[in-house]
Formats: C-alpha cells, sequence, structure tokens
C-alpha cells in the first residue's frame, strides 16, 4: 500500500486549495454528502451576489460564511438560501465561503462563528441572497419568452411559463441572468411557501464523518510536512532558564528544537518524533506569574470578592423599602469551578510560510481573527495570505482564540517547508482559556402572593471580556458577569446587581458555551428554587408567577412542565427540578428527572425534558440536536467538571482527572420546540446553562439537600447528605 | 531490516518503520488514513478505535509491533452500506464528527461479540468512547437498530 498522494510543488498548493476547499454536495436521496473535488469557482456561470453560484450545468454552489464546528451550519444556512433560490436541494453544492469582507456578521462586523448567532444574525440576509438571484433568473426567462414577469414561477432549479407549459434550467439562463439588472428590493416567501425551511433536513456533512473522509483541521496532509510539538511552562509566567537539548536531538526525525516566547518548539519528521523528543527535551524553568495557585486560594479570593464592594451594574427601585415591606427574605452564596472546553480534536494548525506567501489551514472559528494573525506574524499583506477552514473537532468557545494559529505561525517562519502544530491532551488542559470560577451571593424577598419584590446579587469572577474585549468592560463591569440577571425573563421590581472584578488569578480566561449564563443560570434558578421551597410554593407556580411579563418564557415552562408530567410528581426514589432561562434571545425551560445513591452519593439523570422557543425553527432536526448537545455538555460540567490548579498552572492532565459524560451518564432527552411565530434566534448555547440547577433543584427534591456548588460529585453529594443527618 | 506484515482493511501492509511505531500515526500519517482520529494518545476518549482480529483497540495504545500478523480494520474499510454506518445515517449520528469514526469501529466490535446487545451491554461496551456534542443517545439508538431491538 502506497502513501497517499500528496503535493509536489509550490504550484501544486494552489490546486490543493482549489481542490480540497471544503465542498460538499447532497447527494440524490437528499440524506448524505460527497466532497466535491471540482473547482467550482472556475466554471462561468452567474454569481449575483457573495453567497451563490449556478453553473451551466444548473449545479447550485452555496457558500457558507460560517464554520462547520458541529453545529450543523452547513446544513441550516445554505438552505435558507436554496429554499428562497428555489433550488434543487439535491443538486446543491455547498463550499466553505473564503475570509472576506463580504462574509462578515453584520452585528459584529467580523467574520466569526460564535454567540450562537448564525442563523440569528444572517437568517434574512440569505433569505434575500436566495430572492435576488431567483428574481434575476425570472426576469432573464421573461426576456427571453418575450412574456411578462408574473407569469413565470419558479420550482426546482427550473424556470416555467405557466400559461405555455414552457420551462428551463436555471443553468440554461444563468449566463443571460447575470446581464439583468440586479434588484434593488425582492419580495421575501411567505412561510406557507417555504420548501427547506422548517424542514428537519438530514445534515449534509454527516456521510464524509461517518467513512472517515471528512478533513478535520489534524487530517490535513501536505508533502514534505513537518510537526511540532511545543515544551510549555509548568506554571503561568514561567520562562525558560535552560534548555538542554542533546537528548532530545538523539530522537530520530528530530529536525529543530528552538524556544519561542516562553515554550520550546520540537520539530520533526513525524509527530511520534516530537512527543518523544519532548518526554526527553530538560528545560529548567524560572519564575512565574502566581506561584501560589491552587484549588484552595481560588476559592479563597473568589469568596472574600463578596466581602468587599464591587461595581454596581444596575439599581433599580427602592431595595430598603422593598425588603423592609417583604412578606419573606432568604440569602444564598455559590461557589463554581474553572471548566476546560476539552474538545474531542485537540488545538492544532498547519501552516507554511515563506517571503512570498503564508497558506495557512487553521482550524478556528474565529476567521477574522486568523487573518489578522497571519498578517501580523508574517507581514505579508492580505492578497499573499491564504486561509483554509477545514472541518473543527468541537469548539465550544475554545477555537474562537487564535493563539495556537499564531504559535504555528511563529514555529512555520523558521521552518522549511509545511508545518503541523499539534496539541497533546495536556497540552489542550493546560493552555486553555478557562470558564472562570466565580461565586455570587443572592439575598431576595417576596410579597404574600409569592412576587419576588427585591433581588440583590453580587457576583464576585475573574473578567472574561478584560482579555477579549477590554473596550466592552463598561465601567469595569465584565458584560459576562452580569448577563442574564439584569435581563432576566423574571419580573424584578427592584434590582441591585454588583459585580466585583477579581484581578489576582492567573489562569487566562475565554468564551465557554453559554459563557456567563452558565455561573448566572445557575445561581439564579437555584435560588429561585429556594425561594418557592421557603415560601412553600410549587417551583413551576413560583416561577411562572413571576414570569408574568415574558409570556413566551412562561410558555415554555408550562410546556416543560407539562411534557415531563410535573403535576404527577416525581416517581419513587426520585426528584424532580425545574430551571428557566432566556439567552441569545431564546427561551428555554428544563425539567430533570433525577435520583440519588444516598450510600455513595451517585447522582443519577434518567430523564432531561425541555420546551424550547428559538422563534422558527429553520432545521427542527438540527435544533433539537443543538439543544440535546448543550444540555449534556452542560450536564457534564453540572456532574464531573472541575479544573484543578496547584504550584501556580495547571495540575488537569486528561480524561483520567477531568472525566466528562459518558454515555452510561446519558439521560433520555426529550426536546419541544415551540412555535411562537416570531424569526429565528439561537441555540447553539442555550441547552447548556439550564441545567445544573434542573438537577441540584430535583437533588433537593429527592433528598431535601441543597448544594450551592458546582460540581455535583458523588463526593460532595454525600457530604450534604451526612451533614442533614 | 525487518518488516512488519499485517493485513489492513484487506489488504497485506508490509512496513519497514520502526516496530515501535504507534498505530494511530502509522495510519494517520504513513498510509494517510486519517479516519482514524488521535483524540487523546492516553486510551481514554476512544477516537482511534480500530478493529484488531475482530476486537475494538485503542490504535493510540497499539504498537506496529502488537499488530504484527494481524488483520486491522479502520473505518476507511468499513463499506457504507453497512448496517452500522446505514444506522449512523440514519439516526444522523455526528456533529462534530470527530469521535465518530471511533464510535462506530467500537460499535461494529461489540456487535461482532455480541450481536443482540441490551441497553446496558451497550453502555458498558460504549463508555469509553468519549463524545463532547453529546449524540450519545443518537448513538445507542443506531446500535440498538441494528441489534434489532428498535425498528429500522
Amino acid at each position: 500500500m502506497k502513501a497517499k498522494a500528496v503535493f509536489v510543488s509550490r504550484r501544486d498548493f494552489l490546486k490543493f486549495i482549489a481542490a480540497t476547499g471544503l465542498c460538499i454536495g447532497v447527494s440524490r436521496n437528499g440524506m448524505t454528502a460527497l466532497l466535491e473535488k471540482k473547482d467550482v469557482e472556475k466554471t462561468p456561470g452567474f454569481s449575483p451576489n457573495a453567497w451563490l453560484h449556478i453553473d451551466s450545468e444548473s449545479i447550485v454552489t452555496i457558500y457558507c460564511s460560517q464554520c462547520e464546528i458541529g453545529q450543523g451550519v452547513f446544513t441550516v444556512l445554505p438552505a435558507i438560501v436554496a429554499d428562497e433560490l428555489d433550488a434543487d436541494w439535491k443538486r446543491v453544492r455547498i463550499r466553505q465561503a473564503p475570509i472576506a469582507t463580504q462574509y462578515e456578521d453584520p452585528v459584529w462586523e467580523s467574520q466569526v462563528t460564535a454567540g450562537s448567532a448564525s442563523v440569528h444574525h444572517f437568517y434574512d440576509i440569505l433569505r434575500k441572497a436566495g430572492a435576488q438571484a431567483r428574481k434575476m433568473l425570472v426576469a432573464a426567462a421573461a426576456r427571453r419568452w418575450q412574456v411578462p414577469v408574473g407569469e413565470i414561477v419558479t420550482s426546482k432549479a427550473k424556470v416555467i411559463h405557466k400559461p405555455s407549459g414552457r420551462w428551463l434550467c436555471y443553468g440554461d439562463i444563468a449566463l443571460a441572468a447575470s446581464r439583468e439588472e440586479f434588484p434593488a428590493k425582492v419580495t421575501l416567501k411567505k412561510e406557507r411557501e417555504f420548501k427547506l425551511i422548517g424542514r428537519p433536513l438530514h445534515r449534509v456533512d454527516a456521510l464524509s464523518k461517518i467513512n472517515g473522509s471528512a478533513t478535520f483541521g489534524l487530517d490535513v496532509r501536505l508533502r514534505g510536512l513537518s510537526y511540532c510539538v511545543m515544551k510549555r511552562p509548568p506554571r503561568y509566567g514561567a520562562v525558560p532558564r535552560y534548555v538542554e537539548k542533546k537528548d532530545a536531538y538523539h530522537i530520530s526525525g528530530v529536525t529543530k528544537i528552538f524556544r519561542v516566547d516562553d515554550k520550546v518548539a520540537l520539530v520533526a519528521t513525524s509527530p511520534q518524533s516530537c512527543i518523544r523528543a519532548r518526554d526527553r527535551l530538560k528545560v529548567k524553568w524560572h519564575g512565574g506569574e502566581d506561584p501560589g495557585l491552587d484549588d484552595k486560594k481560588i476559592e479563597r479570593v473568589i469568596l472574600s470578592g463578596l466581602e468587599r464592594p464591587g461595581r454596581v451594574h444596575t439599581i433599580r427601585g427602592d431595595i430598603k423599602k422593598a425588603e423592609s415591606s417583604s412578606f419573606m427574605t432568604h440569602e444564598a452564596t455559590y461557589l463554581l469551578p474553572y471548566l476546560a472546553h476539552a474538545t474531542m480534536e485537540p488545538m492544532n494548525c498547519t501552516a507554511h510560510v515563506d517571503r512570498e506567501k503564508c497558506m495557512l489551514w487553521a482550524p478556528s472559528q474565529n476567521q477574522s481573527a486568523v487573518l489578522q494573525a497571519a498578517r501580523e506574524e508574517t507581514g505579508l499583506p492580505t492578497e499573499k495570505i491564504h486561509i483554509e477552514t477545514p472541518f473543527m473537532g468541537g469548539s465550544f468557545g475554545r477555537r474562537y482564540e487564535v493563539d495556537f494559529v499564531r504559535e504555528c505561525l511563529q514555529v512555520a517562519k523558521k521552518v522549511k517547508g509545511p508545518v503541523k502544530l499539534f496539541w497533546t491532551r495536556d497540552d489542550d488542559f493546560s493552555q486553555d482559556f478557562f470558564r472562570p470560577a466565580n461565586s455570587a451571593r443572592i439575598r431576595a424577598g417576596i410579597d404574600k402572593d409569592g412576587r419576588i419584590s427585591f433581588w440583590k446579587h453580587k457576583v464576585s469572577a475573574p473578567s472574561v471580556y478584560w482579555r477579549i474585549e477590554p473596550d466592552l468592560l463598561d465601567d469595569g463591569i465584565d458584560p459576562s458577569a452580569v448577563e442574564s440577571i439584569h435581563n432576566s425573563a423574571y419580573s424584578f421590581p427592584s434590582l441591585h446587581l454588583e459585580y466585583v472584578w477579581i484581578k489576582e488569578l492567573a489562569p487566562p480566561l475565554g468564551f465557554w458555551r453559554s459563557v456567563g449564563n452558565s455561573h448566572n443560570c445557575f445561581t439564579v434558578e437555584s435560588f429561585m428554587d429556594e425561594l418557592a421551597h421557603k415560601a412553600g410554593m410549587d417551583p413551576v407556580e413560583f416561577r411562572l408567577k413571576n414570569l408574568k411579563d415574558h409570556p413566551r418564557a412562561a410558555r415554555v415552562v408550562e410546556v416543560a412542565a407539562e411534557k415531563a408530567h410535573w403535576e404527577k410528581g416525581a416517581k419513587i426514589g426520585q426528584g424532580l427540578g425545574v430551571s428557566q432561562h432566556y439567552l441569545v434571545y431564546t427561551y428555554i425551560a428544563t425539567v430533570a428527572e433525577v435520583s440519588v445513591d444516598e450510600k455513595t452519593g451517585t447522582v443519577k439523570v434518567h430523564r432531561v425534558v425541555c420546551a424550547v422557543d428559538c422563534g422558527k425553527a429553520v432545521n427542527p432536526r438540527v435544533v433539537k440536536e443543538q439543544i440535546e448537545g448543550g444540555i449534556l455538555f452542560g450536564l457534564s460540567a453540572a456532574l464531573k467538571e472541575k479544573v484543578s490548579f496547584s504550584k501556580g498552572g495547571v495540575v488537569t492532565t486528561g480524561f483520567a482527572d477531568y472525566p466528562i459524560l459518558t454515555m452510561s451518564e446519558t439521560p433520555e432527552v426529550e426536546v419541544y420546540v415551540v412555535d411562537s411565530g416570531n424569526p429565528p434566534t439561537g441555540v447553539g448555547e442555550v441547552g447548556t446553562a439550564p441545567i445544573a440547577p434542573a438537577v441540584s433543584n430535583a437533588i433537593f427534591h429527592a433528598t431535601g439537600v441543597r448544594i450551592r456548588r458546582l460540581p455535583l460529585v458523588a463526593e460532595r453529594v454525600l457530604r450534604h447528605l451526612s451533614e442533614k443527618g | 531490516m525487518a518488516m512488519i506484515k499485517f493485513t489492513l482493511n484487506g489488504k497485506s501492509v508490509e512496513t519497514a518503520s520502526e516496530p515501535s511505531t504507534s498505530l494511530v500515526w502509522f495510519l494517520r500519517e504513513e498510509l494517510g488514513l486519517t479516519g482514524t482520529k488521535w483524540g487523546c494518545g492516553q486510551g481514554l476518549c476512544g477516537s482511534c478505535t480500530v478493529l484488531v482480529d475482530g476486537r475494538a483497540e485503542r490504535s493510540c495504545q497499539l504498537t506496529l509491533e502488537d499488530v504484527e500478523s494481524a488483520k486491522v480494520v479502520t473505518i476507511e474499510g468499513i463499506p457504507v452500506s453497512h448496517p452500522v454506518k446505514q444506522a449512523w445515517l440514519k439516526e444522523s449520528v455526528p456533529e462534530c464528527g470527530y469521535c465518530q469514526p471511533g464510535q462506530i469501529m467500537n460499535a461494529i466490535g461489540l456487535l461482532l461479540k455480541n450481536p443482540r446487545p441490551t441497553e446496558k451491554e451497550i453502555n458498558q461496551a460504549m463508555d469509553g468512547n468519549l463524545c463532547r456534542c453529546g449524540t450519545y443517545n443518537r448513538i445507542k439508538r443506531a446500535i440498538l437498530q441494528v441489534a434489532g431491538k428498535l425498528p429500522v
């Protein structure tokens, strides 16, 4: 057996780009997908805008500005274009769009796949793009047949003259259409005219991911490829004082060992040689940013933040007055850990840099930032930089960062030929940009009717935005630390919201699926449950009473409760817990059925029922998958996850000490999509936030034990159970 | 130099690579069979699962020496018409897709050993194959389908 064909020259590089840029064709049964090797851009045809191309063979190519990180954008977004275009879905090819201003997110003014925003932000743009093309095709047909535009209909990539029955394929008039005037205004379809939007289309990338042909970042193969791993500092802020390379160079295949900032790069002809050489490399490290950093310090620092004044984000109403006239008040403090992204595909990047050009294969969801990094690191102008975006083995916010891209470019500049930088699993944990630890103290009251009278909320946490987007820190307040509290669906007649910025902890922070919602939903929804219990009210009834201003939020709570048979109560030996949340413009309610083994403290989640109102579900299958996936991601964190630190650095090294949810721990998940007739909003992050409080509330229901710290590991549950006695 | 021989996806392979070469890297980087994924290198995630003489094994924990004379099958060696792959398509299992080749190979290993596994047996056999996107329920349904325990 011979090694797979690779590339012989620089010119072939460019051919590679043309040939293997992610391109997917929907197959005949519309269920599966094929990787296409044809260079569609070179064929003559009709490209009225950046989003589509129709060639003379009637092949419709649709460009997807967003990256496919598992969330289904390659299926969902092109279907929006195809529907308004009246394309034949079975003959649509989908291609990753290049990095270009036309593909920037209209809200964020940057090409980035984040914030559950792909459908929400691009829905109108993509519909319009399809409708523009359709209008021009119809105009071209009307001109050719000399008939009024109104007599022409379209269906499955054909223009049809209704009175005469004449028809043409889109490809037949593609060139003529490109000479038609670009329409300033288009009429979009009515809901009932949709053929693809609202249908549970199968994912176009499924087959390539099942037969192993999908190219992820780590799968990029090039002739003369070198590999690189980094020896990394064992603690934050340490730098190599002394590097002994001799033993490492003895490993066969090792070609180069050199320092890159605070790391040492090991380049070799095979990945295994890199890893072996790294094991042999002796480095003496010097210094450290925070040598005393460990789990205890984190807890102490974060909790002590609650004892000092912070910056006030919101003051609404007269808290003092509301408190003194409250029927009942309650207070509680919560603590949440640092969390890792732990994508299945570790970070990696491939680059070929020389004086003339930069070729980059960057598995990052932040395309604009990749381009900027390439410009900065190589000093080359944009036209000499070519970037490919491969499939990504998960992200959950991690690939918003481009640190691994910069690292790769720094190495590639010093290596002749292409180089693939890859991170080992322990690198992936130790170099993560974590979801921060966080604590919150809530004090609130209710009136005699069970309505919240005041809500006082203090958050103590390091800032996520400080490094990523410092401009968004409003008067020292991190927007993620307070999100979903000041704009909660609950009616807080008086609200006092305060943030204490913890600056003394070294671990770098990043966006982690649902960001601040992952903290704030846990604290708010746990506390709501405590209030309901204290008032002797049913947790669902109590929530509904306080969601009067948000009928969509109330509706999802009602649907989830009904579908979970809340009225009937928990099964014997189980507890039921509920939570609701509003994030990325979507409403969600979650009910968890849980049992606790009182001997071991082990929590078993049997079933999760969830109702979601994300406006129009463009692809109900993908919506349900995203909600279910989000729930399980959040459940994994709630039950198991916590990053550990010691001696100034990360000590978590892999799935042995950072176990994630497995199949046997996975509950049945039922997702109900509530159609409120609104435009589509986000789903990717929605399931993650509300599952932890639903489970914790169910533990309380089952055992009477209230746990205010995560994760809900057996040891912690058992401790609470024994304290209760 | 001593050559190592084994059968890969039905074809015989002979290599002069070092006997201690890790199977996952050999498959991926030397033969270009990148469907077998590298996820942790610690034998803890299952992304690199292949069949060795019909048993599901972690290829990151095996060397070429370990598979001398053995029959190795990777995701590329399983035809799309295979009932497990068909069930995966029908259930629309993958999201990011990175763990799926390993999941499929592990499921095939299970079904070779036990063609009609119970749900509990599926949980036991599949528990070492991690998925971060949360596709476990669809994976389980796909396996139950092949086992004839769910209507197709």
